[in-house]
């Protein structure tokens, strides 16, 4: 009941509008017992009155070329369709009452998620397991996924999530023997949230992989690298330095990003577009790296990204208490759900809902090796003042580097 | 920004069902309580209470004279770029410091107004709303200025939406100009004209409000109509109905864009032949790798594009090699993508306030429900010649020659 207070009070959720009651953090650490070891590690966060059940699998992306991650992405078109014993329709069925599977690949994991009815927890950890070590990947679902790995659809994902399209060498075949690499048990970790005992659920868990060996790894040629192919406007992609983050941390950064680049009332909004006419788009946002998060600041501008260093240093050396409040308002709205907010891009949900609250509580771990704890978040927020939001911002505008995805004037006209 | 389709999907290679909602977001009642009132402007308010933590606020205003043409095609997009700036230009920053938010879109019909204000707080959405409705003040560097913008985001109009755009002007010529507008004819634009053209867009006449959320329906009510009967007021606004188009069938080739699409005319979004060719396009489409299909709900004849974004021309083997067995197996499935599509579009207040509003801004007797009744009623010959109007002869092709 504390862990409810606590996060309810903090996300401003009122009774009527949280379904959060109760939240007990069970870690499994399986690492005991031979049959035991393969099995992934797991979070149940029990909210006993959530109408439904939330599963989600993170697989870490360390390890994996840059090729082989494209390649997951066609794995992820394929992976939540069945599993050896399951059929497309008997999936949807069983997941019906929660939500459809799926699988989405973010800047270091992918994420299989699929949600559940009440009561149905058993059912919920068979097709998790079930889904991570025998998907069905029928040959033709492969070639599809192959086939229609899209350029992207827009310069802004393009810039974002890189080149899109797979090595010519790409096969079903390939894709098959990448599967058990990538979905490695003892990497990845399991996150489940909804009206449960937590006890019972970690051993079914455990139940379930009690029959489980580890196969063993087909042969993996590697990949001919694709060419990144260039972008229709000028764009400004500047990355920050590689960071480790606490909650508290990620509160402060959070703020920072909001105040640089997320919402209209941003200095990047404000000088790049309102005042200078520079562009049409541009944001700041926090996203995942290899060893830790980086802040990033996109503009899609035919100007160098000298000149928008320029224009946001004088922005920042002018930010005020309003520019502070605004930052800090927007954060909180945004993390919490009440709106719309680009400045996270992990994939996961607000914390109003069930999805987000249990991707938090599995991915933070996976991350951080730390237990997700919100109320940080929000310490983090309160706590930035304005003289040291705009000492940080100016230490990162001088740390920023250009990316290697940078278009800067390839197209005179913008 | 414009928004120019409301029901754009991409049929990834598992379209069998939509992503479904977490339960907790689902109101388990049949019909909510739901209340509509016409002015005798002919100003719309619609209120839905629905439980959550944010209200949705939705203002359109659809002026029928200040349709798109050749001399004033992307005057509603300026207009939309520079009322969202409100107006001492710092509305935005005051909204988001509560936890609210401000967006715009010109959509083809109509343009578009949204607030998302927390719970309790439905005076930040009037405040807002009489800022952005007021006069326009304008200098005439913001104009070069906005100008400039709408230019960047021109350019980075998406291959989808440029298809799309060919496709409606390849069908109903220059009646089907796309809400973006064009550059060349912004640049002349005039303080004057821009002046003059808010006013009358956003004269009480004009206006749908749709609020969604927790909200009091009587409070709310009687504070949108408040709101729309403090807007002037004058004669609604005619303008040419865009007409059935006379032409069977074409094709347009267009440079430096990636993907194809076909398109089929259809009448106003209450009409069956509009259900079962939507019905049909999402069928098909889920045949096609990397498939989309584009539709904007109208009273007047509109389009239903399907494409995919491939380099490879595949619709003329996908569409037109299907055998009539092939066809008809489909039709259960095309029933099925469309009453979910248009269920899910009913999930999220956001999504309510926005469908609503915008077939209420179109004829104060469109309802969602329509669309889900005609579903219902389609029968596979209903379903067959929708089929058949997006194959050859009689459909519409776009071909894009990029790579």
């Amino acid at each position: 009941m504390t862990a409810l207070i606590a996060l309810a009070a903090l996300w401003g959720a009122s009774a009527e509008t949280s379904p959060l009651q109760v939240a007990r953090w069970t870690p499994v650490d399986s690492a005991c017992g031979t049959q035991e070891r393969a099995a992934p590690k797991a979070v149940f966060l029990s909210e006993p009155d959530a109408g439904w059940i939330s599963a989600q699998l993170f697989v870490p992306l360390e390890g994996l070329s840059q090729e082989d991650r494209r390649a997951l992405r066609c794995l992820a078109e394929v992976v939540a369709e069945g599993s050896r014993t399951i059929s497309r329709p008997e999936l949807l069925y069983l997941t019906s009452s929660g939500e459809r599977p799926r699988a989405t690949l973010e800047p270091d994991h992918l994420r299989l998620r699929l949600g559940v009815g009440k009561g149905e927890l058993r059912t919920a950890l068979r097709l998790m397991r079930e889904l991570m070590t025998e998907a069905r990947l029928e040959e033709a679902s492969l070639l599809h996924a192959i086939e229609a790995a899209p350029p992207s659809r827009e310069v802004w994902n393009e810039a974002l999530q890189g080149s899109l399209a797979v090595s010519p060498d790409l096969t079903p075949r390939y894709l098959r023997a990448l599967y058990p690499r990538a979905f490695d048990p003892a990497k990845a970790v399991l996150a489940v949230g909804g009206p449960f005992d937590a006890a019972e659920a970690q051993a079914i868990w455990r139940q379930e992989w009690s029959h489980w060996s580890p196969p063993r790894l087909p042969r993996l040629d590697r990949l001919k690298p694709v060419p990144a192919p260039g972008l229709e406007v000028g764009l400004v992609d500047l990355k920050g330095p590689e960071k480790r983050l606490t909650e508290v941390d990620l509160g402060r950064t959070l703020t920072l990003v909001t105040a640089l680049g997320v919402g209209k009332g941003s200095a990047m909004h404000r000088a790049l577009r309102e005042a200078r006419g520079w562009s049409y788009r541009q944001e700041a946002l926090l996203t995942p790296s290899e060893r830790g998060m980086r802040v990033r600041l996109l503009v899609a501008t035919g100007r160098s990204s000298e000149e928008v260093r320029s224009a946001l240093r004088e922005a920042v050396a002018a930010w005020e208490e309003a520019d502070l409040a605004r930052a800090k308002g927007f954060a909180r709205a945004g993390l919490s759900g009440v709106v719309p907010w680009g400045g996270l891009r992990f994939g996961g949900g607000a914390l109003s809902s069930l999805e987000g609250r249990t991707f938090w509580a599995g991915y933070w771990p996976l991350k951080t090796g730390r237990e997700w704890a919100p109320e940080r978040v929000r310490e983090g927020i309160d706590s930035v003042t304005l003289e040291a939001l705009r000492a940080e911002a100016a230490t990162l505008l001088d740390e920023l580097e250009s990316a290697p995805a940078s278009r800067e004037n390839s197209n005179p006209s913008s | 920004m414009v928004f120019s389709f409301l029901w754009m999907v991409w049929m990834g290679a598992s379209p069998a069902l939509p992503p479904q909602p977490a339960l907790e977001e689902w109101v388990c009642q049949a019909e909510p309580l739901r209340l509509r009132t016409v002015l005798d402007s002919g100003a719309i308010v619609l209120v839905e209470p629905r439980p959550g933590s944010t209200i949705s606020v939705q203002l359109f205003a659809t002026d029928p004279s200040l349709a798109e043409t050749p001399k004033t095609h992307g005057l509603r997009h300026l207009i939309e770029h520079l009322t969202l700036k409100g107006g001492a230009g710092d509305l935005d920053r005051r909204l988001e410091t509560e936890g609210a938010l401000l967006s715009g879109s010109t959509l083809r019909d109509t343009l578009r107004i949204g607030l998302i204000v927390p719970a309790g707080r439905l005076d930040l959405a009037w405040a807002a709303l009489a800022e952005v409705t007021a006069p326009l003040e304008i200098e005439i560097e913001t104009l070069a200025r906005e100008t400039e913008i709408l230019g960047h985001e021109l350019r980075q109009v998406d291959h989808e939406e440029r298809l799309a755009s060919a496709a409606w002007s390849l069908v109903y010529g220059s009646a089907g100009l796309d809400p973006l507008g064009s550059l060349s004819v912004i640049e002349k634009l005039t303080r004057e004209q821009v002046r003059e053209a808010q006013q009358r867009l956003f004269r009480q006449e004009h206006l749908t409000i749709a609020i969604v959320g927790p909200v009091d329906l009587d409070k709310a009510t009687a504070e949108a109509r408040a709101f729309l009967e403090s807007r002037p007021k004058g004669e609604r606004g005619v303008g040419a109905n865009r007409g059935w188009p006379t032409k069977p069938g074409g094709l347009r080739e267009i440079e430096e864009v990636r993907g194809e699409a076909r398109s089929a005319p259809v009448p106003g979004f209450s009409d069956p032949k509009a259900a079962s060719t939507l019905a049909a396009a999402l069928a098909l489409a889920s045949e096609l790798s990397d498939g989309f299909v584009i539709y904007t709900p109208s009273a007047q004849p509109g389009l239903v594009t399907l494409g995919h974004g491939s380099a490879d021309p595949v619709l003329e083997k996908r569409l037109d090699g299907l055998s009539a067995v092939e066809v008809d197996r489909l039709f259960e499935r095309g029933r099925a993508l469309a009453r979910a599509w248009t269920a899910r579009q009913l999930q999220t207040s956001e999504g309510v306030a926005f469908l609503r509003g915008l077939l209420l801004s179109q004829d104060p007797a469109f309802r969602p429900e329509a669309m889900l009744q005609n579903l219902d009623a389609m029968r596979l010959s209903d379903f067959r010649a929708a089929v058949a109007s997006f194959r050859a002869p009689r459909a519409f092709h776009v071909r894009g020659k990029g790579r």
